[in-house]
């Protein structure tokens, strides 16, 4: 990050600090760590509040925040809400204006705010409708279908290496973080722009410090079981129905005991 | 100002939005149904979906996106809540809430696929409704008392699934489409959408 990026975010980090802190509902291996990542980006001070999503029961604190008992939820003096895209947009708009994310009247605005809703909008239900084998209408979908998706995303990142070109900002948080899962599913076969671009993202500082969060996070029993069937699923295609079936069981207990 | 736009799609939200703000636009036809996109077009939006917008430099795509990028660039304070009021983070929220949750719970309903609710970021139909209609609570737009743009994606949600009948029996979500549906901008949206 050059010199004046690491200012301007020091000085807007350090006037929040001091009037509050910043609250994140959080577990290990969810889309919870998208919002670590943010949050180290811009180096705010926040703390986490560990929901283990990979058991049935929610507080209602968390339910106050993220109505559908997910992670992430966020917690912002009065501010409460939910969705790693929205989460991370309203960090980067709040504390890293004009790094993190263009102004809003910046010309680059308008094609950052077409990425932020590329990750949720576009890449996750084109892989999951693509998983599932039933694929729509690509017409009538609002994320036309798998291969519309990634050439879009390829063809947007063009030499790169951020989706807005020089300027690494909140959509790479995003894009990045739901690359990873991609790569992981090896969906980026043949594609070796979209993979370097997720390299990139997963060498940058921030992005390790939130791989530590997650790691230094306490894993149940039924969190380690579930991220071994997940990673079985992830390898093998087979694996995969089983796997969202068992997935599917587990959760079946209601979301509050 | 240009919005790339067809009759019966989702651009009739860009057109609700610009109405809301009283903007002036020109509003280009796009032949869905013919195999190519202009190049213009796909300058814009790269899957040659609709709608699309241009603003001066400004080339970009997606119905939600140009609804906060005209919301926060037009009608700050107004259609969307300023960066620093306490109802900015909900106001996103519910800005992502059409494109990643309601459209793709309703098209997996729809097709009948196998959901897995933990591990869709939109849980499945039910649950989104539930939310919807919670995050209603018996007031009258999303935000409480205040209409903002978050109310033009998800009432045109609304209006889509009820003429789809892919609403469900929901007297909360009903009165909701209804209360859209008064509002003069809408109207006026609603007459340009037809007319062509
Ligand atoms: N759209 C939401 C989806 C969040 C989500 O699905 N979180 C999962 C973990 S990655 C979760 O909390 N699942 C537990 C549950 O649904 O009970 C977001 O992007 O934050
Ligand atoms: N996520 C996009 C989806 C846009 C979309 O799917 N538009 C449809 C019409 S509603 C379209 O242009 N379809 C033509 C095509 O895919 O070729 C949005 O909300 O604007």
């Amino acid at each position: 990050m050059p010199a004046g990026q690491a200012r301007q975010v020091t000085v807007l980090a350090s006037e929040v600090a001091s009037a509050r802190r910043l609250k994140l509902y959080w577990c290990p291996n969810t889309r919870a760590n998208r919002v670590v990542w943010m949050l180290e980006e811009l180096g705010l001070d926040y703390e986490t509040v560990h929901v283990d999503v990979f058991r049935p029961r929610r507080s209602d604190e968390l339910l106050a925040v993220s109505p559908m008992g997910k992670v992430p939820g966020l917690e912002d003096g009065d501010v409460r809400m939910c969705d790693s895209s929205a989460i991370c947009l309203y960090l980067a708009d709040r504390y890293g204006r004009g790094t993190f994310a263009p102004g809003f009247d910046d010309p680059d605005r308008g094609r950052f705010l077409q990425w932020m809703i590329f990750a949720p909008g576009v890449i996750e239900p084109a892989v999951t409708e693509m998983f599932g084998g039933s694929a729509g209408d690509p017409r009538t979908n609002g994320w036309g279908d798998f291969g519309r998706m990634i050439r879009a995303w390829e063809q947007g990142l063009g030499d790169g290496p951020w989706i807005l070109g020089d300027r690494f900002t909140a959509a790479d948080v995003t894009l990045g973080a739901t690359g990873v899962l991609c790569k992981r599913f090896k969906l980026f076969r043949g594609h070796p722009a979209l993979s370097d671009y997720i390299a990139r993202c997963q060498r940058r500082e921030a992005f390790q410090r939130a791989l530590a969060v997650d790691r230094a996070g306490p894993k149940s029993l039924p969190a380690r079981a579930q991220a071994l069937a997940m990673s079985a699923a992830a390898s093998l295609a087979w694996a995969r129905k089983p796997t969202y079936r068992l997935l599917d069981w587990l959760r079946r207990p209601g979301e509050k005991e | 100002m240009k919005l790339y736009w067809g009759p019966g799609t989702r651009a009739f939200r860009a057109v609700w939005m610009l109405e809301e703000a009283g903007l002036d636009y020109e509003r280009v036809p796009v032949d869905l149904s013919a195999p190519e996109r202009s190049s213009e077009l796909l300058a814009a939006s790269p899957m040659g979906k609709v709608p699309a917008l241009r603003d001066g430099d400004v080339r970009m795509w997606d119905s939600a996106a140009i609804c906060m990028y005209l919301a926060d660039r037009y009608a700050p304070g107004r259609l969307a809540p300023a960066r620093d009021e306490p109802d900015r983070g909900l106001y996103l929220q519910w800005m992502f809430f059409s494109p990643g949750a309601i459209e793709p719970a309703t098209a997996e309903k729809e097709a009948g696929r196998l959901s897995v609710p933990r591990v869709n970021g939109w849980g499945n139909f039910e649950k989104m409704v539930d939310t919807w209609e919670r995050g209603l609570s018996g007031n009258d737009w999303i935000l409480g008392d205040r209409f903002t743009a978050a109310d033009i994606m998800l009432g045109s949600s609304a209006l889509t699934m009820r003429s789809e009948g892919t609403l469900p029996g929901s007297t909360v979500l009903e009165a909701y489409a209804d209360r859209c549906l008064a509002r003069g901008a809408c109207q006026r949206a609603l007459n340009r959408f037809i007319d062509r």
